[in-house]
């Protein structure tokens, strides 16, 4: 039953649960070093939906049992950090944080670490309009983007419970965040602040001093790594006074290995993903494979795991030749996460299929260098975050991106009040223009649960169909 | 043997009918609060004005915001490549199309065979469409079908700034307390949907010939204004606002060959 590739409903999957190898229920664990063997947590996605994710009724996923770890694994982030509180360890909430805290907080024995912001796109699985609203009380409206939903999440606690610090980064980064995470300090949640510094271009008048480069290929004046990696290690000291415990340089060097693995088993899949002809996974079971790279989903053990096994799933596919898309997709590029998931099948459902993506944490795929103290490393690894620097240097790590997959065109879902993509766009379709020659679709992506913008949906149909005629000859 | 193409728009509904050769009919209704119905009517209109039978039209496809909602259509297809299509039949040298509607306006480069190249569209916001321009028309009185002619004498133009429609209604109605004559707040408003078109150029870019379709073509008074700010003379099909449903029509021909 579960040899077949295809894309199934949440009704689906809930036929097929009894079907399920007891030995595989058994294998899916999580948190194994805080409760003896660890916890189960393969749910089917209609029993998430029954909790209150009823958006997850209009998706379709992937029929593999790994797919189904994955899915149970994302929406078991909550169980895990309310059982870890329960049980005593610390809780670090990585705020506007798209990979470097973890790396280095992992590194307290007992304490997990989440990804608080990641609620902005969690209204694209989950009802929670409520989330929204409250953050509107507490003054973040409308004119900042769905991050703002980590407010109202703090003030519920629905999603996650109380953090024993937050840890927010500011700076060369979102400045919709900056503002949410002051309201969130406002209300008494014990903050640590530390700043990222911009990323000059080589070409910069300003910066006179030698520049490096970064293990993603992108050029960066030294001063800007040597700043940040004092922030994290003003991190670190934090988290060690907040914890009792002493970091060692040992016990960093350790999380910095755990999150190589990961970080390389991602930017395996993505390859062997996005570079099939005809790929082996949809593009939403992708981005939520992605989306571990940065933060391990709070369970770095477990999520080697589920990698893994999605690994395993892909490389067999790939010797049969199986894909669960439409023959022959077109080929498309998508950056920045769309935040209505259901665009991402709406795509596959026009004959689409992701080829590469630049959800913003393209620099998470990247090793961290092993060859000077993890301060140093983790601080060039931020030198790569694509918000750190210009438009244009996203938009070239997005031509690289799409010429690397061969898309055929590029899509760009813009992020309602999110103000870091202000120039994306213009930046983005012009350099891709010129440097690829295929089209490129933006849009704002408006915050509608349950249903898609008719004006979305016909912009992709536009798209979709141009693509299929450019392929047509004469 | 007949095809038909159906454009279900925001405000308006359009029925071609084509017969291989030749446009045998094609009618507009109100799209109004039943779309879906309102389009039925519209397409057994069209059939009986043109005294064919639901069996004389052996395909049809629909297309616009309601397409999908529509029961008697055989396929569906994106308004892009039927605007595209409707064009190159009526302007086989056409290179760039300006489509203005109820709801959106969109900008299409297409090859000389209407195969689309690439196309940009503004719905953001409703200034710069066809809604926009009959809100005024209410403000102002002025029906639609005089607003053109109202402005051909104007030399002056009050420049809108608002880029929201519902803050473009403040300045207007600021203008005409004011006692800015009407004519002249009116080709202000042109301007301001002119630069609004002019501004999706920068993705497409403005090859000739330059065709002007949807509702809002038949308004002389923004024509003008397009002209004027792309320095380009635009060509207008007799009755822009099937383009989009003779489009449908034709690809719905194509596929039956």
């Amino acid at each position: 039953m579960f040899n077949d590739v295809k894309k199934i409903s949440v009704m689906e999957w809930e036929e097929r649960m009894p079907q399920v190898p007891e030995a595989y229920r058994a294998s899916c664990m999580f948190l194994r070093s805080l409760v003896p063997g660890g916890v189960r947590y393969l749910f089917s996605p209609y029993e998430y939906s029954c909790r209150g994710d009823t958006l997850l009724r209009r998706l379709k996923f992937d029929s593999s049992l790994a797919a189904l770890r994955l899915w149970a694994f994302i929406f078991s982030e909550k169980d895990r950090l309310f059982l870890a509180k329960e049980k005593g360890w610390k809780i670090f909430a990585a705020m506007k944080d798209l990979g470097p805290v973890p790396v280095l907080s992992y590194a307290v024995p007992d304490s997990l670490t989440f990804y608080a912001d990641e609620l902005w796109w969690a209204p694209c699985f989950a009802e929670e309009s409520h989330l929204l609203d409250e953050a509107a009380k507490l003054g973040a409206g409308e004119e900042l983007c769905f991050v703002r939903a980590a407010l109202g999440a703090m003030k519920t606690l629905d999603y996650f419970p109380r953090p024993d610090l937050c840890i927010a980064g500011v700076g060369a980064c979102c400045d919709d965040f900056s503002a949410v995470m002051q309201l969130i300090e406002a209300e008494g949640f014990p903050t640590h602040w530390w700043e990222m510094a911009v990323r000059f271009e080589p070409t910069s008048p300003i910066i006179k001093e030698a520049f490096l480069h970064s293990p993603g290929g992108s050029p960066y004046q030294r001063s800007g790594r040597d700043f940040v990696a004092g922030q994290l290690k003003g991190v670190v000291k934090r988290l060690e006074e907040v914890s009792g415990i002493p970091v060692t340089d040992a016990m960093l060097e350790q999380s910095r290995d755990k999150f190589n693995i990961i970080r390389s088993k991602v930017s395996e899949l993505r390859d062997l993903v996005y570079g099939a002809k005809q790929p082996p996974l949809p593009g939403l079971e992708m981005l939520l494979a992605e989306f571990i790279a940065p933060h391990a989903c709070s369970d770095p053990d477990e999520a080697v795991c589920v990698l893994d096994d999605l690994l395993a799933t892909v490389k067999h596919r790939l010797s049969l030749n199986a894909s669960p898309l439409t023959p022959d997709p077109l080929r498309i590029f998508w950056a920045t996460p769309p935040t209505d998931a259901a665009l991402i099948t709406l795509l596959e459902d026009l004959g689409g299929c992701i080829a590469g993506t630049e959800y913003m944490i393209s620099h998470a795929f990247f090793p961290i260098a092993t060859d000077r103290h993890p301060f140093d490393a983790v601080a060039e690894n931020c030198m790569d975050d694509p918000m750190t620097g210009s438009a244009g240097f996203r938009a070239r790590r997005i031509v690289e991106g799409a010429k690397k997959y061969g898309a055929e065109g590029v899509i760009i879902s813009g992020i309602s009040g999110a103000s870091h993509c202000a120039f994306d766009e213009k930046a983005i379709t012009e350099i891709v223009s010129k440097e690829l020659n295929i089209p490129v679709l933006s849009f704002d992506v408006p915050y509608s649960p349950g249903r898609l913008s008719a004006q979305v949906v016909n912009r992709m149909e536009g798209f979709m169909d141009m693509l299929k005629q450019r392929r047509k000859p004469g | 043997m007949l095809t038909a193409g159906v454009d279900i728009g925001s405000r308006s509904i359009e029925v071609v009918l084509y017969d291989g050769g030749q446009i045998v009919e094609a009618i507009t209704a109100i799209s109004g609060a039943a779309p879906a119905e309102n389009a039925k009517k519209a397409f057994f209109d069209a059939m009986l004005a043109a005294g064919a039978r639901r069996s004389d039209v052996v395909k049809v496809i629909a297309t616009g915001y309601g397409r999908n909602y529509f029961r008697e259509a055989d396929a569906v297809s994106s308004e892009i490549l039927c605007h595209a299509r409707g064009v190159a039949y009526v302007f086989p040298q056409a290179r760039t199309v300006i489509d203005i509607g109820g709801q959106d306006s969109k900008m299409i480069s297409v090859d000389g065979n209407g195969k689309v190249m690439n196309f940009v569209m503004n719905d953001r916001c409703a200034a710069g469409t066809g809604k926009f321009i009959e809100m005024v028309g209410l403000m102002l009185d002025v029906p639609l079908d005089n607003m053109g002619q109202l402005t051909e004498n104007s030399s002056e133009a009050r420049e809108i700034s608002s880029m929201c429609a519902v803050f473009a209604e403040s300045e207007i109605i600021g203008l005409t307390q004011s006692g800015t004559p009407v004519d002249v707040v009116l080709r202000g408003v042109f301007r301001s949907v002119a630069k609004r078109t002019l501004a999706m150029t920068g993705k497409v870019g403005l090859q000739k010939d330059v065709v002007f379709t949807g509702g809002v073509a038949k308004n002389a008074g923004v024509a003008r204004a397009i002209e004027q700010e792309t320095g380009v003379r635009l060509q207008i099909p007799s009755d822009p606002q099937v383009t989009g449903a003779l489009g449908a029509a034709l690809i719905a021909y194509d596929k039956m060959k």
